[in-house]
């Protein structure tokens, strides 16, 4: 078989942690072991009824056998406007102001790509979600870690990270570049 | 957890050097003691400047549906849909509808979830506290991180509890360089499953 070499944007890909752990697992309880997996972090409870039920009802609708409109059914939006209404008070206009994604993981990927140009940065916390990193290393950004520690209540120091984008804007400001104008993602968990 | 006080300063922080924020907002509705979290989209001017992500994965245990959005400023609003509509079409619409039922139906199931989910963060607090691993009680998600005893690395102790308990614990090295020394253990099992555990790792003797 042909081997095709992975473009330089796949290579670039940060290595999967979790799938060395997760081999391990398998290979154990292949050998008999009961093992109790506190690593994983998917819900272990099933979705609840009535949303199952809408699911199988609206399956057997023929006007979602077709293409979806592009940017979604403007009644799922609608239904997230109001579910921030309801639930933080916080106004949102659906047409504008929401886009529905293939789960957070998902967006989490393409706010990078759609905002990062190769060179800029991105202020990730750490430790954090490895999926935060995906989006920045396709675009070819640079992230800079921004620590969370025990002794801040397990949350973040904002002068740690005022200074680390201090030093960021320096050593940018010697290139013609600029990080500044909708350059840098910031993500919080 | 995020307070409402660091999301002003981060409000800030972002406005006056043109930094986009992106809230990941996956554990919105997984918060303990009473307390609710707030939502980046509360701060005043958090929309102008930035977006929460929100899933309905933890909060309906939709986790293998997909399913998600994004709100907030309108020019990265704008850029999502712009690349969506070169990657695919949306998603199926069943699941869209699927996921309108879940977020305009009653939510006492997700009340409920809460409260299966401190109950259970309650005995893994309680149970450490038993073995003698002492450790900080989340106050949200469904995840805790207990600090590595004996000055083990993270990776020597979650291999001696999978090999010698049976127990699978992530390294904390895999979340960053700021996770040396802890490892996460999450709460997506039931009371008695976290107790057996718990009573695996001290059986090893190594508190
Ligand atoms: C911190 C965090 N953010 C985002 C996600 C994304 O979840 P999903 O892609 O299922 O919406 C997860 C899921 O594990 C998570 O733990």
């Amino acid at each position: 078989m042909k081997q095709y070499a992975a473009s330089t944007m796949i290579r670039r890909l940060p290595e999967q942690y979790f799938s060395k752990l997760e081999k391990s697992i398998v290979a154990l309880k292949s050998q008999g072991a009961d093992i109790i997996n506190l690593a994983q972090g998917s819900p272990d409870q099933p979705t609840p009824d009535h949303i199952i039920k809408s699911l199988q009802e609206a399956a057997a609708d023929p006007q979602f056998h077709r293409y979806s409109p592009f940017q979604g059914f403007s009644f799922f939006k609608e239904a997230v406007a109001e579910f921030y209404k309801d639930q933080y008070d916080v106004d949102l206009d659906p047409n504008e102001e929401v886009c529905i994604l293939f789960g957070g993981k998902g967006g989490l990927v393409e706010v990078s790509q759609c905002l990062l140009n190769r060179g800029d940065v991105a202020l990730v916390p750490d430790p954090g979600y490895p999926d935060y990193w995906s989006g920045v290393a396709m675009q070819e950004a640079n992230m800079h870690m921004m620590p969370l520690r025990h002794e801040h209540g397990s949350f973040l120091s904002m002068k740690t990270f005022q200074l680390g984008c201090a030093m960021k804007q320096s050593c940018y400001s010697s290139t013609t570049r600029t990080t500044r104008q909708g350059g840098g993602v910031f993500c919080v968990f | 957890m995020a307070s409402s006080a660091f999301f002003e300063e981060t409000v800030r922080f972002a406005n006056d050097h043109d930094i986009c924020t992106v809230h990941d907002f996956a554990y919105g509705a997984i918060s303990f003691d009473g307390v609710k979290h707030p939502s980046f989209m509360q701060t005043k001017g958090a929309k102008e400047n930035g977006i929460e992500i929100y899933t309905l994965s933890k909060t309906y245990n939709m986790a293998g549906w997909r399913v998600g959005f994004a709100v907030g400023n309108r020019s990265v609003i704008k850029h999502l849909n712009v690349l969506q509509d070169h990657q695919y079409v949306s998603l199926f619409g069943a699941v869209q509808r699927a996921a309108t039922t879940a977020l305009t139906s009653s939510q006492a199931g997700v009340t409920e979830l809460q409260q299966m989910y401190e109950k259970r963060r309650n005995v893994l607090v309680q149970e450490a506290k038993r073995i003698g691993w002492a450790q900080q009680a989340p106050k949200g998600s469904f995840f805790a991180w207990f600090k590595v005893p004996n000055g083990m690395s993270e990776t020597e102790f979650a291999t001696q509890l999978l090999h010698e308990a049976h127990v699978a614990v992530a390294p904390g090295n895999g979340f960053g360089e700021h996770g040396r020394g802890y490892v996460r253990i999450g709460l997506v099992n039931d009371e008695t499953k976290i107790k057996e555990a718990m009573s695996r790792i001290q059986a090893l003797n190594l508190f």
